[in-house]
């Protein structure tokens, strides 16, 4: 590999749990992030997948630092970027930008479209060189129309937001995108279409994607490379067809069996491992693996001892005492 | 509650449980009135997961709501055609028959079971609570039925879990409980409005497992209201498109899939992103967004996005046709031989 | 519940718009304004012309003002000037509103009484307005300690019995407008300053936010661009009920006492002094709490439609 745009080392954060009016205390902690380590090459779609409550949206914002850490390091091309702020933060924005998952809720209803796409040229103070015509620009390669420009975001449709959202995020040039579930909230048909578009533009520009994403079928469209969260940790990272077809982690093998398939067929056919239970609370998560409450391989070891994110097969971490590759999603392909 | 229309086997095991007739819902909006149904019929037999897919505001949800009578006052209403339960028609029936029918023969979940359930009352409360409302039972034996509905829902526990508060459960066993709720009085026909959207996929898995669990245990009829042609594949034997308020498709499930005969609903299968096919370029898909139901286009509602338009798309409304046992499309051009999706529309 | 209904978790839409939000999303755009090249305020100019009611009410409050600034010019006589054979006349000519006991014009002290009253009422609805705003924006941003600081600041203010403290200032600083203003704004602030809090709060855990500052937005630039302006509704009703409290709480001061003194009228102090005669000369109670209501309700309508006009959603209803 070479060296990797992004290196993120033994992430951890913790959010307090607060209780009373008057003097608030922390009453408990939600372990949301607890050890996570990657690396993301330049031009690759890396993914996270991983349950509500796994913390990968935590991952997200550690990464663009909207929430600070409380313990491990950020590197970003060499540098450290584990506690920039002011001005440096504000240069760390030119080079790393989010698209976020509702998009009726991350574009301000009171600014116009053009306000906000045309804002972090404001901020950056590249309004005055051409910003009306950057806007147009912006607009015209998510796909809107520069009329668009006078609009307000209720006007328009979740799909087409999106597309505001993303305009947004590619203003400043950024090398690498964080995608926090951009898809997740449209219609099939939308969600298409932002897909394409996505890697459109990484194809033209070279981008570097994080993408934060529940649905495993979204991110074997997408990525290139996988890690896989369960409460707070990476249970395995792996290459795209090395996950989908050989996982080793039963909770990677679990979460793949239980995408249905949009075949009638094979859908029936299928051997689903239906997973016992929830997921417990990340306030008080397990011990050992923290996977063995739910887990079907589950032994008196998975109580005892934490198993290691080590290499099980060539560049294929999991951390599983048991892990070992299933038969793929399908059977025999038919 | 003497009148209530149960099952009987000779007289009804032939006829459809529910079936609609050229429904026609609306919605008055500040900007004019929206037909959000526009003529749609489908029937469910007994026992048949039937699935209405669609993207959303494509009318879906309304239907669902049309056949309980439960759409949104004073905004909308029922402009046209029957809803037949049994043979007898909701549309005209009275409020106190509606009250009657609903909850006890129709049931409905919905997508949000927080929202849909109680938090000030105990979950075997609430379950038995349906039960003293339609029938003359003893609370005792009430909860002990409550209980025992926790329990076929798979909820471990039942006997404690039944004295929780909504607010203890997780997602899941939240939506748990409301099916335990809505199948307490047996209901021939259960409304699934977007059953596990909010729900993690391990936990999805677990839900609709429990659905067709109590199918087959009471012999009930599903409608599976959803956007998930995953979900749809691995439930339904039946399905019906929806676009723009009208249908546009209806299938067996194998036959949808395998020979779609409506644009949009290959355009819909083919931009569907699958965890067992490796990435081969870019997903097709279609282009465009969904009309305004204000000024829909004039003749085909699909005509502006569909990648096979003609003409007479323009011009004249393509009626339903039918093209094999059971499937009819809403295309002018779905009897023609070799209508279907083109190999570059269908990832390998 | 379904997401045909896609609105319940949008606030912004209303309950009337279910069956609206049942369209798919680019309708709405087809129905909203074409504001090419129109300002952010020329905008907001525009949608408040729709509104008729409070467009009347913007007028009439212009009338209002422009008479009691040149009150000398349209009271047809001296708010003072005792006409002693003409005392507690019925409206009628001569005198159109009728007199006082002490035989003064009621209509001519009706407008020197809109100075003060008018004055009143907006010096302190503005001011109590902006600590209002500052202190609430600072608390609900910043969160933490300095939020515990201020709400615990704001609470001792709300604890002060007001009246006390209003006598007391009244008496150390005097009875002029700007003192009255002054005083009355410092207790004025504290449920507009929580309100703003509140909002804050929860747009604080708003992804446009997040997205302002991940582009690099300064604090500063996030509570002015991007969450002032979504809180405005509530901080707008909330100014317009203090116009209308600010003139009665004067008004109790005048009668008190400590407000401003007669023979000096205002709307308040006419209408306390006239209160043994509502049954004897009944126009003397009317007259000023006519005016009081009308200046209240064109303030709240006023208020209404700058509501709405700040709030780009409502282009879906024509008018």
């Amino acid at each position: 590999m070479t060296e990797p745009l992004l290196r993120a080392d033994g992430l951890v954060k913790h959010f307090p749990v607060l209780r009373g009016v008057v003097f608030r205390r922390a009453v408990a902690e939600v372990h949301a992030v607890d050890g996570v380590s990657f690396e993301i090459a330049p031009g690759e779609t890396f993914g996270v997948v991983g349950e509500s409550g796994c913390g990968k949206t935590t991952v997200a914002r550690l990464v663009m630092r909207l929430v600070d850490l409380d313990d491990g390091t950020l590197t970003s091309d060499g540098e450290d970027i584990t506690r920039v702020r002011g001005e440096a933060l504000r240069k760390l924005r030119l080079k790393m930008q989010i698209i976020f998952q509702d998009p009726f809720a991350s574009l301000n209803p009171r600014m116009t479209v053009g306000d906000i796409v045309g804002e972090p040229l404001h901020i950056h103070n590249m309004w005055k060189d051409g910003g009306p015509r950057r806007v147009r620009e912006l607009l015209d390669l998510v796909g809107l129309a520069a009329e668009h420009a006078e609009r307000y975001p209720h006007e328009f449709s979740g799909g087409q937001r999106q597309r505001i959202g993303i305009a947004r995020a590619l203003a400043l040039h950024p090398k690498l995108v964080v995608c926090d579930e951009p898809v997740s909230a449209l219609d099939v048909s939308m969600r298409a279409q932002i897909l394409n578009l996505l890697k459109h533009l990484q194809e033209e520009f070279g981008l570097t994607y994080l993408f934060i994403s529940h649905d495993l079928s979204v991110v074997r469209q997408v990525c290139d490379r996988v890690a896989v969260m369960y409460l707070g940790q990476v249970v395995e990272v792996a290459e795209r067809d090395a996950l989908f077809d050989r996982a080793l982690h039963p909770y990677t093998q679990a979460l793949i069996s239980a995408i249905p398939i949009p075949d009638p067929e094979l859908e029936r056919k299928r051997r689903r491992i239906v997973l016992q239970g929830d997921v417990p609370s990340p306030q008080d998560p397990p011990r050992a693996c923290r996977f063995h409450t739910r887990c079907f391989k589950a032994q008196e070891i998975c109580e005892q001892i934490e198993p290691e994110l080590e290499q099980r097969c060539d560049d294929h971490p999991a951390a599983c005492h048991f892990a070992e590759p299933r038969a793929p999603v399908v059977e025999s392909p038919a | 509650m003497t009148d209530v229309t149960y099952f009987d086997p000779e007289r009804d095991s032939a006829r459809p449980v529910i079936a609609v007739e050229d429904l026609v819902a609306e919605f008055r909006t500040e900007a004019g009135i929206v037909r959000a149904v526009d003529g749609v019929s489908f029937d469910i037999a007994q026992k048949e997961v039937f699935a209405v897919v669609g993207e959303s505001g494509c009318g879906k949800s309304t239907v669902a709501l049309s056949v309980l009578g439960l759409l949104p006052q004073p905004a909308g209403r029922i402009a046209g055609g029957k809803v037949l339960f049994r043979g007898e028609d909701l549309v005209s029936a009275s409020p106190a028959r509606l009250r009657q029918v609903r909850g006890d023969r129709i049931a409905m979940i919905f997508q949000d079971p927080l929202s849909a359930l109680n938090p000030t009352i105990r979950v075997g409360e609430q379950i038995a609570e349906v039960f003293r409302a339609h029938r003359e039972i003893e609370p005792k034996v009430a909860w002990e039925q409550a209980v025992e509905l926790l329990s076929i829902v798979g909820i471990p526990r039942a006997l404690a879990r039944a004295k929780d508060y909504p607010h203890q459960f997780s997602g899941g066993m939240r939506q748990r409980v409301m099916i335990a709720m809505a199948i307490a009085l047996r209901p021939a026909l259960l409304i699934a409005d977007e059953p596990t959207t909010a729900l993690d996929v391990t936990i999805q898995a677990q839900i609709l497992e429990v659905l067709l669990d109590v199918r087959e245990r009471f012999d009930m009829a599903i409608l599976l209201i959803t956007h998930d042609l995953g979900v749809v594949a691995g439930t339904a034997d039946r399905v019906m498109v929806m676009y723009a308020g009208k249908k546009v498709e209806e299938a067996p499930a194998l036959d949808l899939y395998r020979t779609p005969k409506h644009p949009y609903t290959w355009g819909l299968l083919g931009s569907t992103t699958r965890v067992d096919r490796p990435r081969t370029g870019s997903l097709p898909q279609i282009p465009g967004s969904p009309p305004s139901l204000l000024v829909p286009p004039p003749a085909c509602r699909f005509a502006p996005r569909c990648p096979r338009v003609q003409p007479i798309c323009r011009t004249d409304y393509p009626e339903l046709r039918k093209v094999d046992v059971g499937q009819v499309a809403a295309c002018h051009f779905a009897q023609d031989p070799g209508w279907g999706p083109a190999p570059e529309e269908v990832p390998a | 519940m379904t997401d045909d209904i896609k609105s319940a978790h949008h606030p912004e839409i209303g309950e009337l718009e279910i069956a609206a939000a049942e369209l798919p999303d680019d309708t709405l755009a087809r129905m909203g304004l074409d504001a090419v090249g129109a300002s952010q305020w020329r905008i907001v100019w525009r949608r408040l012309l729709r509104h008729r009611l409070a467009i009347a009410s913007f007028g009439i409050l212009v009338l209002l003002g422009v008479i009691a600034v040149f009150a000398n010019v349209f009271a047809p006589h001296g708010y003072a000037t005792q006409y002693l054979s003409q005392q507690l006349r019925s409206p009628g000519a001569g005198h159109w509103l009728g007199t006082d006991t002490l035989g003064r014009d009621e209509l001519s002290r009706l407008i020197y009484g809109g100075r003060i009253s008018l004055a009143v009422g907006f010096g302190v609805a503005l001011s109590a307005g902006v600590i209002g705003t500052i202190v609430g924006s600072l608390a609900g941003f910043y969160g933490g300690r300095l939020d515990t600081l201020l709400m615990r600041v704001t609470d001792l203010f709300l604890s002060i019995p007001l009246l006390v403290i209003l006598i007391v200032a009244a008496t150390l600083l005097g009875g002029s407008v700007l003192d009255i203003v002054i005083v009355l704004s410092i207790f004025f602030w504290m449920p507009l300053a929580r309100i703003v809090r509140g909002s804050f709060l929860s747009l604080r855990e708003k992804e446009f936010v997040e997205a302002a500052r991940s582009v690099g937005a300064s604090n500063f630039r996030i509570i002015v661009r991007h969450m002032l302006p979504n809180a405005i509704g509530p901080i707008i009703v909330n100014v317009t009920l203090a116009v209308a409290e600010a003139i009665l709480i004067e008004s109790v001061l005048s009668f008190l006492g400590f407000g401003i003194q007669p023979p000096t009228p205002t709307w308040g102090n006419m209408l306390a002094e006239s209160r043994d005669l509502a049954t004897t000369a009944p126009w003397l109670v009317w007259f000023p709490g006519l005016c009081i209501l009308l200046t209240v309700l064109c303030v709240n309508f006023l208020g209404d439609g700058l509501r709405d006009a700040f709030d780009p959603t409502q282009d879906l209803i024509k008018r």
